[in-house]
């Protein structure tokens, strides 16, 4: 209690509160742009807070930490763009809730759903305090591997109406993260001695245009967000409040999730917002279906993933551990202030642990709070026009994607997944599963191998690794029986042609994957890409096959109830055409960026863009350009200052 | 729909006029410099990056400011590779990449495809032995016990120090251990120590051992004699002595800075200048000291460049015992 005390004390400080705040206000911002996640904008406070005290230094790090996955739905509901890889599970059901008009009543659950996990994740990190160090003692790698096994089985229930489809989606996204220079051998895989894909394919980028591009079409063709002409009040985000409240049970378990979870270094938001997401799936209560603007598919990963900031602190504070990248960076502003992770942090340095407990709670409320207070002005953008937002959003997906690497190998990547993504939206091949598949990947080759080099075999038998297998094993048999059972009524199905050329191109992807892997690889490397490649083709053929069949048999006419269900929602109109003018769009912007540098052509680009998606007056259209360059130059430049390479036409200028 | 297709011609041609019109952006000027560095945001090379940044600049005629900006791959190879190709060679850009680049070429060079003698090194923070050890619980506490029982060393990847020095010894002296690669960093593998999952790990530097002494052996070091034998005094043969010898001076060299081949000597000598003034300086040793496991010992980059020519002059059967030693 004493220690408590001392703790808010300690915390009560003008100077170190000014420091907490501000890095709430600095980790809202990062949060709601595409692009710049936590991690980065952690790198760049880190010297700022080597003047400070550790309380004032950890107030400002996790004050920013705590808040980008409160802010980073404001994008994913609105637009459909996660803000942070944490989001993208929001994106299914948030954005469709903005769609139908809902975007206030998404914005009050969502924020009260982070607020509510954020305090409960710093709970489960003090009550961890004294039991820290036997509790990660206790789990071994192999129970590390079972974890991401179990996480990985989640795809069967997110694989929806055609599982198929869905198993082969997440050994797609498998077989991407093994692209790079594996772990084990140390050989490229798939790499091709392009330098760029050595560490594998940016997992930020493959987010933005898996989930950010694809959306922007279907907002092109709508016009707008939001269909009806309805005002957002802040009566709808009173709702959504209630909504969280009602759904409490929910609420704590997923909070459960994301702090127990979020302490297994390899699991991170991109993993367990999925997990939530699919855990609240199972009962989906009244209301829509989920993928279809359920708010419970709102509620659920977005308080699993603020409660991980707290979970992932627990093996950081008691070994040095990082549970999650952006802790790893934390674990530098330990050494600068002279803490020592291990037995001092929880007894001589006991009251700074505490502070950090009450610094992540703080942030999580007053991030939550600004969040709310902001709700009304921002589902307004809900009715802005798709002619002055479309131009926008795509500026910060293909500007933040620059800033990964700077290199015109990020656009190309960005507008290729992006192509991936919309084919996938398209045919219903869920994204969801994909990107889980792409997140876990490497995590159980990894652990695998760890775990085998370490024990051989024997770590199978070990009580926790049989439990999660076999839970995972239930999970999926379960999840298969019902399959059987609703065989034949799987609701509208895509259309027969496009999907048959993808599920061919997919299978035949999944060949050549196969047989480079065998020819080319060294055994250890070769065995988890050859496994996941193997699985993938069979999936795929399966699926192609069953698309024959049925474009062979007629079935008969589609009658009214033939919704699509679950995850997959088309684009009403001319699909096609839409999702090349996106494409066309960040070409564009991608080519004026190399040529005169991100400032003008965030300039051209908006004001162009803007007047040629229809809007009639010029003055909107230069007006919002000038804010938008305005406010990419205050994020890019200033608060993550960073060098951007010359522009092509700068150089000519030197030449000449 | 159709309106939008009917003015994307007219986009484009307000596009070209734009650029007729827009002056060039952000050309980098001498007045900034960037540090490069060959790895993510967070870990050692990063935070001594972020450390030179904050002081540099004063010691540089016109104060330039200097931003850090990292460019991970392939522990720094990427980089490095970068540096000798792409890179503006007026000073603008300095990079910090990991000390065993200049024998990259030798032990892999398939990948590193370049040449080390073009390096242009500035200087290097640490000059700092590397140990192996094991714990306690594990019983290995003599360097008999090390070299002759079965038991398992944890490293991260192939390309790290924490598997270099464990192949080294292993190779070197015949050693029965195996090595686990794969695990995330060096607190990973300590972590696995105290869960017992293995018995220890090489490649380490003096300020873990600080850390945790009462739970550890010191089995040896790699670099100098000291206190513990030197790991590498068992190899008989001379050309693996010689071999040895080379992957060791890295150890030197720790935390380098180098700029790319084709800056001038003039710059050269004004950044190699303002680093050796840098490391001497009262506020950036305080600055230094807070980055707690960091002992501070630097090279100039002279010497530096000596050392590495020195080594580099060995035969192909030295060359080759290394890539055997490490393997």
């Amino acid at each position: 209690m004493d220690l408590i005390l001392t703790a808010i004390a300690e915390m009560a400080q003008p100077f170190r509160m000014l420091m907490l705040i501000t890095g709430v206000f600095a980790g809202l911002v990062v949060g709601v742009v595409p692009g710049i996640g936590g991690l980065f904008a952690m790198a760049l406070l880190i010297p700022m807070t080597y003047n400070m005290d550790p309380y004032a230094a950890f107030a400002l790090l996790l004050g920013m930490g705590s808040v980008t996955t409160t802010s980073d739905t404001i994008p994913a509901i609105l637009f459909g763009v996660p803000g942070s890889v944490g989001a993208a599970a929001t994106v299914l059901d948030g954005h469709a809730m903005a769609k139908k008009g809902e975007a206030a009543r998404a914005f009050g659950a969502s924020y009260s759903a982070s607020m509510i996990g954020g305090v409960f994740g710093a709970l489960v990190l003090a009550a961890a305090i004294p039991v820290m160090r036997p509790l990660v003692l206790y789990l071994r790698t192999p129970d590390f591997f079972a974890i991401c096994a179990f996480g990985l089985s989640i795809v069967a229930i997110l694989a929806g109406s055609q599982p198929l489809k869905g198993l082969a989606a997440a050994m797609l996204g498998m077989l991407a993260s093994f692209i790079g220079i594996d772990s084990i051998a140390g050989i490229e895989r798939w790499s091709y001695g392009q330098i760029y894909l050595w560490d594998g394919l940016p997992i930020s980028l493959v987010f933005l245009g898996l989930f950010g591009l694809p959306e922007l079409a279907s907002l092109l063709m709508r016009g707008s967000i939001q269909g009806s002409a309805e005002r957002p009040t802040y009566a709808g985000m009173w709702q959504g409040i209630r909504d969280t409240l009602r759904e409490w049970p929910l609420v704590l378990r997923c909070s459960a999730i994301g702090s127990l979870l979020g302490a297994v270094p390899g699991i991170g938001i991109a993993v367990l917002d999925w997990i939530a997401y699919g855990h609240a799936s199972r009962r989906p209560g009244s209301g829509p279906k989920f993928g279809q603007g359920n708010v419970r598919g709102v509620i659920a990963p977005e308080s699993a993933n603020n409660a991980k900031e707290g979970g992932s602190l627990i093996p950081t504070i008691a070994f040095g551990v990082p549970g999650s990248a952006s802790m790893s960076i934390l674990l530098g502003a330990f050494v600068i202030h002279g803490l020592v992770p291990g037995p001092e942090m929880l007894g001589k340095n006991a009251a700074i642990t505490v502070s950090m407990v009450l610094s992540i709670a703080v942030a999580n409320i007053v991030g939550a709070v600004t969040c709310l207070v902001l709700t009304r002005p921002l589902a307004r953008i809900a009715q802005v026009s798709a002619a002055i937002l479309v131009p926008m959003v795509v500026t910060f997906i293909v500007v933040g994607a620059y800033q990964t690497n700077m290199s015109a190998f990020d656009f190309m990547l960005v507008m290729l997944v992006g192509a991936v993504g919309m084919a996938m939206k398209e045919l219903n091949w869920p994204r969801s599963a994909f990107s889980l598949g792409f997140v876990l990947g490497p995590s159980l080759e990894n652990y695998f191998f760890l775990a085998y080099q370490i024990s051989g075999w024997a770590w199978l038998k070990q009580p926790l690794v049989l439990t999660l297998l076999g839970l995972a094993a239930a999970g999926v048999i379960r999840q298969t029986v019902s399959w059987i059972k609703a065989r034949g009524n799987a609701g509208a199905l895509p259309p027969a042609l496009p999907d048959i050329v993808a599920g061919s191109a997919v299978t035949l992807l999944g060949l050549a994957a196969l047989v480079t892997a065998l020819l080319d690889f060294p055994f250890e490397a070769a065995i988890f890409p050859a496994i996941t490649a193997g699985f993938l083709v069979l999936f795929s053929l399966l699926t192609t096959i069953q698309t024959v069949l049925r474009w062979r048999r007629p079935a008969p006419a589609a009658g009214a109830d033939m919704m699509p269900v679950g995850e997959w929602q088309p684009s009403d109109g001319p699909a096609l055409k839409g999702n090349l003018t996106v494409l066309g769009l960040c070409l564009a912007l991608a080519v004026l960026v190399l040529l005169a540098g991100h400032l003008a052509a965030t300039f051209v680009f908006v004001a162009g863009g803007i007047w040629m998606l229809g809007s009639r007056s010029p003055k909107v259209a230069l007006a919002v350009a000038a804010g938008t360059t305005l406010f990419v130059y205050a994020v890019f430049d200033i608060l993550a200052s960073q060098p951007w390479p010359t522009p092509w036409l700068a150089s000519l200028w030197r030449v000449l | 729909m159709s309106l939008i297709f009917g003015r994307l011609h007219a986009l484009f041609i307000a596009i070209g006029l734009a650029f007729a019109v827009c002056p060039p952006a952000q050309a980098v000027e001498l007045q900034t410099i960037t540090i490069k560095v060959g790895y993510g945001a967070g870990g050692g090379f990063d935070q001594t990056s972020r450390l030179i940044a904050r002081h540099l600049g004063r010691f540089l005629p016109g104060n330039p400011s200097i931003v850090v900006q990292n460019v991970p791959g392939g522990g720094s190879l990427k980089l490095t590779k970068m540096l000798m190709g792409s890179e503006p060679a007026d000073g603008s850009v300095i990079a910090s990449i990991s000390e065993a680049m200049f024998y990259a070429p030798i032990l892999d060079p398939e990948n590193a495809t370049f040449d080390p003698l073009a390096l242009q090194w500035l200087g290097s923070l640490v000059n700092d032995p590397a140990y192996c050890l094991t714990s306690k619980q594990s019983g290995i506490d003599t360097m008999e016990k090390f070299l002759q029982s079965d038991f398992l060393i944890g490293a991260t990847g192939k390309n790290s120090t924490t598997y270099i020095f464990a192949a080294l010894a292993k190779n070197g002296m015949k050693a029965r251990y195996k090595i686990v690669t794969g695990f995330e960093g060096t607190a990973d593998i300590e972590l696995a120590m105290q869960r017992g999952e293995i018995a220890g790990m090489c490649g380490v530097s003096s300020a873990l051992l600080r850390a945790d002494r009462a739970a550890i052996n010191i089995i040896g070091m790699f670099g100098q004699r000291g206190s513990v034998p030197r790991l590498t005094d068992g190899i008989v043969d001379p050309t693996a002595r010689q071999a040895a010898d080379l992957i060791e001076s890295a150890l030197h060299i720790h935390h380098p800075l180098v700029a790319p081949p084709g800056v001038s000597k003039e710059t050269l000598g004004v950044l190699r200048k303002a680093y050796s003034d840098m490391v001497v300086d009262p506020d950036f040793l305080t600055d230094a000291a807070k980055l707690g496991d960091l002992t501070l010992n630097p090279t100039s980059g002279e010497a530096i460049s000596q050392l590495v020519a020195q080594q580099l002059k060995a035969t192909p059967a030295v060359f080759a015992a290394a890539r055997e030693l490490v393997k």
